[in-house]
């Protein structure tokens, strides 16, 4: 069954071993989608390629389950939207005249140039022939992994008091809008233009890690699908659709 | 074309090769005369894998050229059907496990239910699970762990 259309539901829970695999069990056992689960602590939580995500209480640990969400060309362009909205829940919370937030390629969260927040979607056939997709959204609100990858920071030290209940809500909203505005993907030129007025970094130098090599150029925007449009030294064009980005020069 | 052929230093070509991967550069092109070479790896994922632009058509230097594409070109003549290819639905990176220790999701000579997950395409930072489009035997995997691949790029053959 489609997911489209549907009231979102909420289920907070205790300890889990992370919401994503929460969310993936819940659609290999039938469930409708547009299901958001929380947990006050995940055991496992997982980052991008199997990285650990800490997950002590006081932070958001959230993840929203949706089926045949869209067909799955357009799916390209959900993780902007999706970044679109956790980006608006936290701007929300952050104080008036401290560090702003700001959205790192795809779709990290930065406050002052910090991380302070991880998604991470997964996709999955199911049985039925539908598609389940989930969207896991890990936000420091109160504590900071021991990330080497990036500068990490968490809420309460950008002076926002939010506590990860009330940011949930926030986000909430805010996804159900966001998803409302992607549309099923024909929304993608609305959500691309509120990605850029959130973007991290464009116009300046940019460094990819891919797997297997570095790119270095300038980071001139996002194409329609929303992979990264580099410029290198000799002035090609690069487009990339996933690795680590870091701002600056190697 | 076989004065053309000859023409092409191979050995400029291999040394670019040799360079491009001993730097860890993605791409290198060089210009002489009215010849313009470029070599990039297949790891670079907006740009063809192995291409050299010459005046003149030059299909056997392509081949000299390859071997930093290797891994992409060599199936296709190895005697793999690759009408049964299961293609990338879309670009990215290719994942053969669900995690850089676990175990791969599939192996050579094994048999798989259609439905069964067989890797992972990630783009946009979403690990696309990959499902075998029918029952059959994974008799070639065509691409490496963590390689990026192109849209309808073949993935590995089921038979």
């Amino acid at each position: 069954m489609s997911s489209a259309g549907g009231e979102y539901r909420h289920e907070a829970l205790g300890d889990l071993d992370s919401t994503n695999l929460e969310c993936l069990e819940r659609a290999r056992q039938g469930d409708r989608g547009n299901l958001w689960i929380t947990a006050n602590r995940q055991l496992k939580g997982r980052g991008r390629r199997g990285r650990g995500w800490v997950s002590e209480p006081g932070n958001l640990y959230a993840s929203l389950l949706l089926i045949d969400v869209a067909p799955q060309e357009a799916l390209a362009s959900l993780p902007l939207a999706v970044g679109v909205a956790v980006y608006k829940a936290i701007s929300q919370v952050l104080p008036p005249g401290g560090n702003k937030a700001s959205i790192k390629w795809p779709n990290d969260i930065l406050v002052g140039g910090k991380k302070v927040a991880g998604i991470l979607l997964e996709s999955e056939a199911l049985p039925d022939g539908t598609q389940a997709v989930v969207i896991g959204c890990g936000v420091d609100v109160a504590h900071a992994p021991d990330e080497v990858m990036y500068p990490v920071t968490t809420l309460h030290a950008a002076g926002s008091a939010v506590s990860p209940d009330e940011l949930f809500a926030r986000l909430f909203q805010a996804m159900q809008e966001e998803l409302a505005r992607w549309d099923r993907g024909r929304g993608i030129a609305a959500v691309r233009e509120a990605w850029l007025d959130a973007a991290e970094g464009i116009g300046g130098p940019i460094t990819i890690n891919l797997p297997d090599s570095t790119l270095s150029g300038t980071f001139r925007n996002i194409d329609a699908s929303g992979c990264l449009v580099l410029v290198d030294d000799d002035n090609n064009i690069q487009t990339v659709a996933a690795g680590d980005v870091f701002f600056g020069r190697p | 074309m076989a004065t053309r052929k000859t023409g092409i230093d191979q050995d400029l070509v291999r040394d670019l090769a040799n360079i491009l991967t001993e730097t860890d550069l993605t791409e290198i092109e060089i210009e002489q005369d009215d010849l313009r070479i470029r070599v990039s790896r297949a790891g670079t994922p907006a740009a063809p894998a192995t291409q050299i632009i010459a005046p003149a058509p030059a299909p056997a230097a392509s081949t000299n050229a390859a071997p930093a594409a290797a891994a992409v070109e060599a199936p296709s003549e190895g005697g793999v059907n690759v009408n049964n290819a299961v293609t990338s639905p879309m670009v990215g990176t290719a994942y053969l496990a669900p995690g850089p220790d676990a175990d791969p999701f599939v192996q050579i000579g094994q048999t798989v239910e259609e439905g069964d997950p067989v890797l992972i395409i990630e783009a946009m930072k979403t690990m696309n699970q990959i499902p075998a489009p029918r029952a059959g035997k994974i008799t070639a995997i065509l691409v490496s762990d963590a390689q990026p691949v192109e849209f309808g790029e073949p993935l590995l053959v089921i038979e």
